[in-house]
């Protein structure tokens, strides 16, 4: 029963399949395995989607008042990478992620890369997330952005790109984590069968890289997770990373600094804190130097780390290359920083503050996406052809009133995977959000967080408007589906992947 | 040369007692070329479980306070003493040069220069360059004529069109409120000027600080009876940082004393933080005295 991959074809570049419908190299196992399965791969979504049920997996859009809690969509149709491209892509991360975290240090200190006229000292200053309060300070290693998450994209020729970079509080890593629990479930035959990378380290060196900035070394280092609570949307992944990684979940009322020391209130006193892992946005907290009507954060924080006494991470300000101007000069901080050219190359951007760039996006609004350049989650995104005319000529406006705020980009169109639409296997846009740890020994998640726009044609991936995720499987291309046989035979040990995270090269 | 002694109290009285209090100060007095400062020291009453200065990315000093003390009245004190010399501005051959003529030898300094201009050149929390703003300063500018007439006709423009009123605005008050209101303190008037001197494509600072005043005469000065201070300060390349004073209609000069100065009033508010305690009205007092100070005599503390 393989009917119902016959018919399948992308408009785009398809992960899974080229353009002949044929399995791309290395995922000839996989794609054997789905079609082999037939009409049964809808039994299998329904258990997922029942295991996401009863795991009690959720997340939260703030546009539905009532019901905060919503389950989370996973398409069970795995996403492909094969670990050799793996490894480029890591690579090329690792090497971003290296650059970004010496910019920051930079420009908090010497600002060598303004003074070197690498990037303007006026795109510097307009960055919404540049916080002159963290001037000064030194972080240990001079990491600033211990966790983030870069978005990737594959254009229609198939290069993977970087859409963008979150070195705030960027959140999905535990749906990343809890979709490769459910697909382990209802796939555990292709588990056995199949060489996919386990990806469950991602915790372990998530609480090796925090203990690590502990700055004591006398004691075992206590480690918070500092949430802004309840109402969060991403309330779900702070509780289970939490647990994961033996830390104690605080809010802001929880912490109290006392002579410059971080401390949490416990039922047998107070516990001083090293280490905190915090996902409450900058502006929060320290309501002594930030929002002074903020109650997120604790007063005396901001102080308490600059004097070495607390480390947080992510450091505040760390976010200060999100803003998408900024993000246009990485290619440019990877070449000035560490003298290479850059694996991962950027999405084309053009800056509407530039005279140049501003007349040629005015001119080509309909064939472009334009972008607030200090917004996340999609908000404010204008897509081009999309649009009507009345949104264009509102963006217009908006582009000749603040060029500084405006970057536009060329409609990309992702490449698409397989994805189970009310039982029928059809081609959706994808994204993917893998997260890197950086310390002086850096880390990248083994494989992402896959979003998937679920509305035909959509290419807005982001699960606060409305899309879909799907486990990301990295496949080793050299087992052969006409090996697999020979490769498992009951009784044979199986070869243990060690957990160090180290792809296989 | 002047030499002051600056004594700045402020004062929260709490309805209820305050179980902790954590903020920040930015009342000690920075160094200039125009400005040594031979003493600076800040208390706090309570006794602070923790307080340490740094300097700040602008240059100011920032001190972190940490009062544990159950307490309902805060009181925090700067006293220095400063030396001030400053320049006859309009002697300066740089600011004859014509506006445009200032705007383009920004270009030509230093990279680290050019790099602290930059700073300031852009829209701030406090100073949007939006129309409003625009186009009060269009009526000054005039591209080929000194750049001093442009700064001077704008400190009078800004002097004569908005009345001293301390009724009309607050702390929080924005550049909108100045001219909706038609009045304002001398936080508004810099807010205002250094708005129009941005949006002339010249670097401009919120400089906080102290002004000596006169009491009327025949009447002895009252201790505590002055006021802290805010004006503007426009970087002219070859005169370096031109200080004017809108609220008065002048350019700075020795009887100016400069505590800090930022992108606005959010980079250097005197005194901020947050207080733990079971509600209740805060009082504010604020107490200031600039009293000048022969060089060499001992003054009685």
């Amino acid at each position: 029963m393989k009917s119902d991959w016959t018919g399948y074809s992308s408009i785009t570049f398809d992960e899974l399949v080229d353009g002949d419908g044929k399995p791309r190299t290395g995922n000839e196992a996989v794609f054997q395995r789905l079609a082999d399965l037939g009409p049964a791969l809808v039994e299998r979504q329904r258990a997922a989607e029942a295991e996401i049920r009863s795991m009690g997996i959720t997340f939260t859009l703030y546009t539905e008042g009532s019901s905060i809690d919503r389950a989370w969509p996973i398409d069970v149709i795995p996403r492909i990478i094969t670990a050799s491209e793996w490894n480029t892509i890591s690579g090329g991360l690792i090497q971003r992620l290296k650059a970004l975290n010496m910019f920051i240090e930079d420009v908090y200190n010497e600002q060598n890369v303004v003074n070197d006229g690498i990037l303007p000292a006026q795109w510097l200053e307009d960055s919404a997330n540049f916080r002159t309060e963290c001037c000064g300070v030194h972080p240990a290693g001079g990491v600033w952005a211990h966790i983030s998450g870069s978005d990737l994209v594959r254009d229609a020729t198939g290069q993977m790109m970087v859409l963008e970079d979150n070195l705030r509080v960027p959140s999905g890593v535990s749906y990343m984590l809890e979709n490769r629990q459910i697909s382990k479930r209802v796939f555990a035959d292709l588990f056995r069968d199949l060489d996919i990378h386990p990806l469950d380290n991602y915790t372990e060196e998530l609480g090796k890289m925090l203990s690590k900035l502990s700055p004591r070394d006398d004691v075992e280092p206590v480690i918070a997770l500092l949430t802004p609570g309840i109402f969060n949307s991403a309330y779900y992944e702070h509780g289970m990373l939490a647990t994961q990684i033996g830390a104690h979940l605080v809010e802001g009322s929880d912490l109290q600094v006392v002579d410059n020391i971080v401390y949490m209130k416990t039922v047998r006193g107070l516990v001083r804190v090293d280490v905190i892992y915090r996902r409450v946005d900058d502006l929060f907290l320290d309501p002594a130097v930030f929002r002074s009507d903020s109650t997120l954060g604790a007063a005396g924080l901001m102080a308490a780390w600059r004097a070495g006494n607390v480390a947080l991470a992510n450091a505040p300000g760390a976010g200060v290359a999100d803003d998408k101007v900024l993000y246009s000069y990485v290619p440019d901080f990877i070449r000035y920083y560490l003298n290479e050219e850059p694996t991962l190359p950027n999405v084309p951007t053009w800056r509407c503050m530039e005279p140049d760039h501003r007349q040629h996006v005015l001119a080509n609004l309909d064939s472009l996406v334009c972008k607030p350049a200090n917004e996340s989650g999609g908000k404010g995104v204008t897509i081009g052809n999309r649009a009507t005319e009345e949104e264009l000529d509102h963006l217009r406006t908006e582009i000749e009133t603040d060029p500084r705020n405006w970057i536009a980009q060329p409609i990309l169109s992702l490449s698409t995977s397989p994805t189970l639409c009310d039982g029928i296997i059809a081609p959706r846009h994808i994204d993917l959000r893998p997260f890197v740890l950086s310390s002086d020994e850096p880390f990248v998640s083994v494989g992402g967080l896959t979003r998937v726009a679920l509305r035909e044609g959509s290419l807005i991936v982001n699960s606060s408007q409305g899309g879909g995720s799907k486990d990301t499987w990295i496949v080793d291309e050299s087992v052969r589906p006409d090996r697999l046989l020979e490769h498992r035979q009951p009784g044979q040990q199986q070869v243990q992947r060690s957990g160090n995270g180290q792809n296989p090269s | 040369m002047s030499r002051f002694a600056v004594t700045h109290t402020t004062t929260y009285r709490y309805q209820s007692t305050v179980s902790s209090s954590y903020g920040q100060a930015c009342l000690l007095p920075r160094s200039s070329p125009e400005q040594s400062v031979i003493s600076a020291a800040l208390t706090v009453q309570p006794q602070p479980a923790h307080m340490t200065t740094r300097v700040d990315a602008f240059g100011n000093l920032v001190s972190y306070i940490e009062v544990r003390e159950p307490h309902q009245l805060l009181e925090v004190t700067a006293t220095s003493e400063v030396d001030i010399v400053r320049p006859q501005i309009q002697f300066l051959p740089a600011v004859q040069e014509s506006l445009a003529e200032a705007r383009r030898k920004l270009v030509e300094l230093e990279a680290v220069e050019r790099v602290e201009a930059a700073r300031f050149l852009t829209a701030s929390s406090r100073v949007p360059l939006d129309d409003q703003v625009r186009n009060y300063a269009l009526a000054s500018i005039v591209e080929d004529r000194p750049v001093f007439d442009f700064i001077r006709n704008l400190t009078e423009r800004i002097n004569s069109d908005f009345t001293f009123d301390s009724s009309a605005t607050t702390v929080t008050s924005t550049i909108a409120d100045l001219f909706e209101r038609g009045g304002g303190v001398c936080q508004d008037f810099a807010h205002l000027a250094v708005g129009c001197l941005r949006s002339a494509g010249l670097p401009a600072r919120y400089v906080s600080g102290y002004l000596e005043t006169f009491p009327p005469a025949g009447q002895p000065k009252l201790i505590g009876a002055d006021v802290s201070h805010a004006w503007a300060a426009v970087l002219i390349p070859g005169a370096g940082w031109v200080n004017c004073d809108p609220t008065n209609n002048q350019f700075a000069d020795d009887r100016y004393v400069t505590t800090a100065w930022g992108r606005d009033y959010d980079d250097v508010t005197p005194v901020k933080g947050v207080i733990y305690s079971n509600g209740g009205m805060t009082q504010l007092s604020v107490s200031v005295d600039v009293h000048r100070i022969v060089p060499d005599q001992q003054q009685p503390q």
